[in-house]
């Protein structure tokens, strides 16, 4: 019973590890009695110097004493982690095994410099210098692909639905900045009517503390993808408010591609007032395929086709809505096309 | 007691290293579908091209050790 409760608490593995210490230390205390022997008591028996046998020696013995130390070390190590309560899957491996490269490579280089060892230094080097990259490269936080859409679809289903229920059967139209009161943020407005009915900057402005818009009659949404365009912002190190679409044409590919790594390939094209884009390899794939199997998700567009949007709206400063999304049947293409309203047509 | 790599030695390690981080970093661009592997390209591509100005300085020393030697 005392056996089991003492393992339970740890306190006999400690107790095995540190009477493991004493006794390799004894093993290296025992062992420079044993050279003692050799370089005093043989000598007197008529051992002769030579450096054919003593090279042999010094470098086996100094291995040996190498080792048991680093036999303590790590007994040391587990025993200071079983004390404290370090459990090793709380010990996140990328950056213990870079520290430990890098621990590893000073030894060498230390080792290397004692014995004056070219193999030793380059081994030595090479650990440091990749514990390093290896703790420099580390990666950021990620999480499974499906954990996207399983997480979004609910949302955005339910307010579809409410969006249908309540009766605003107009398309979601983006509105520029100079239509809302804080300059940077994003809104969608969708009319009770089918049809664009685009409502003035005066009459969103007078109307902005609820979400219901009584003259013109509508709803005033954020978009879903309004967080993902202050992203874009944050990553490109520009707001779209002051940048033209030429810039957002050259700067997408490469924020979906090698920023965010959200796609495998981006284009864009403007022609007239119609923007077309193509997505391949689109991390939010199954929203939009699940979006074709479900119809009323249409009414509220998808996160990226939204952030797409709310860029566009900043960047051109005209109101945009999204006329068609086309997803390929196995998902990984999607061409979403914009139309950029003229205001004159209220 | 001194350190057993020369100037030379580290020059030639450099290079090497060098070598192994640019072809890396070039063969994990998400151009090659490479997408999920879990680690910052774009830290390895600057730690790829900080090894390769390293080298690239040594490189330099030796030409003006050279142009300069009697």
């Amino acid at each position: 019973m005392k056996i089991r409760s003492l393992f339970r608490i740890e306190i006999l593995p400690v107790l095995l590890l540190l009477i493991g210490i004493l006794l390799v230390a004894l093993s290296a205390f025992l062992f420079t009695l044993l050279d003692q022997v050799v370089h005093g008591d043989l000598y007197r028996h008529g051992l002769q110097f030579s450096y054919e046998w003593a090279e042999r020696y010094w470098t086996y013995s100094k291995l040996l004493l190498g080792i048991l130390g680093a036999v303590i070390a790590m007994n040391g190590a587990v025993a200071t982690f079983l004390l404290f309560g370090v459990h090793p899957k709380k010990i996140y491996s990328p950056k213990l095994v870079c520290w430990l490269l890098t621990f590893l490579g000073g030894v060498a280089l230390v080792l290397s410099i004692n014995y004056n060892s070219l193999v030793l230094a380059f081994i030595g080097l090479g650990l440091v210098f990749w514990g390093a990259i290896i703790l420099y490269i580390r990666p950021e936080a990620y999480v499974k692909e499906n954990l996207l859409s399983t997480t979004a679809l609910p949302p955005i289903e339910n307010l579809s639905q409410i969006i249908k229920e309540l009766g605003y059967e107009g398309k979601g139209i983006y509105l520029p900045p100079k239509y809302l009161p804080e300059f940077e943020s994003s809104k969608v407005y969708i009319s009770t009517q089918k049809g664009l009915q685009l409502p003035t900057p005066e009459q969103i402005q007078q109307q902005q503390e609820g979400l219901f818009l009584k003259e013109p009659s509508g709803i005033l949404l954020t978009p879903l993808g309004a967080e993902l365009t202050r992203l874009f912002e944050r990553t490109l190190g520009r707001s779209f408010t002051i940048v033209n679409l030429q810039f957002i044409k050259l700067n997408m590919p490469k924020l979906f591609v090698e920023d965010l790594e959200i796609a495998q390939n981006f284009e864009m094209e403007a022609e007239n007032s119609k923007v077309r884009v193509k997505i391949e390899g689109l991390v939010y794939k199954d929203i939009y395929k699940e979006a074709k199997r479900t119809p009323y998700i249409h009414t509220l567009d998808q996160p990226i086709s939204s952030a797409i949007a709310c860029a566009l709206a900043k960047a051109t400063g005209k109101p945009i809505v999204i006329e068609e999304e086309r997803t390929s049947e196995d998902g990984k293409t999607i061409e979403i096309e914009y139309s950029l309203l003229e205001e004159t047509r209220q | 007691m001194a350190f057993p790599l020369g100037f030379w030695d580290i020059s030639l390690w450099l290079a090497g290293t060098t070598i192994i981080l640019l072809i890396t970093s070039e063969m994990l661009s998400p151009y090659y579908g490479k997408v999920n592997i879990y680690i910052n390209k774009k830290k390895l591509r600057n730690a790829a091209l900080a090894v390769s100005i390293l080298f690239l300085a040594t490189v330099a020393i030796r030409i003006v050790n050279i142009l300069l030697a009697p």
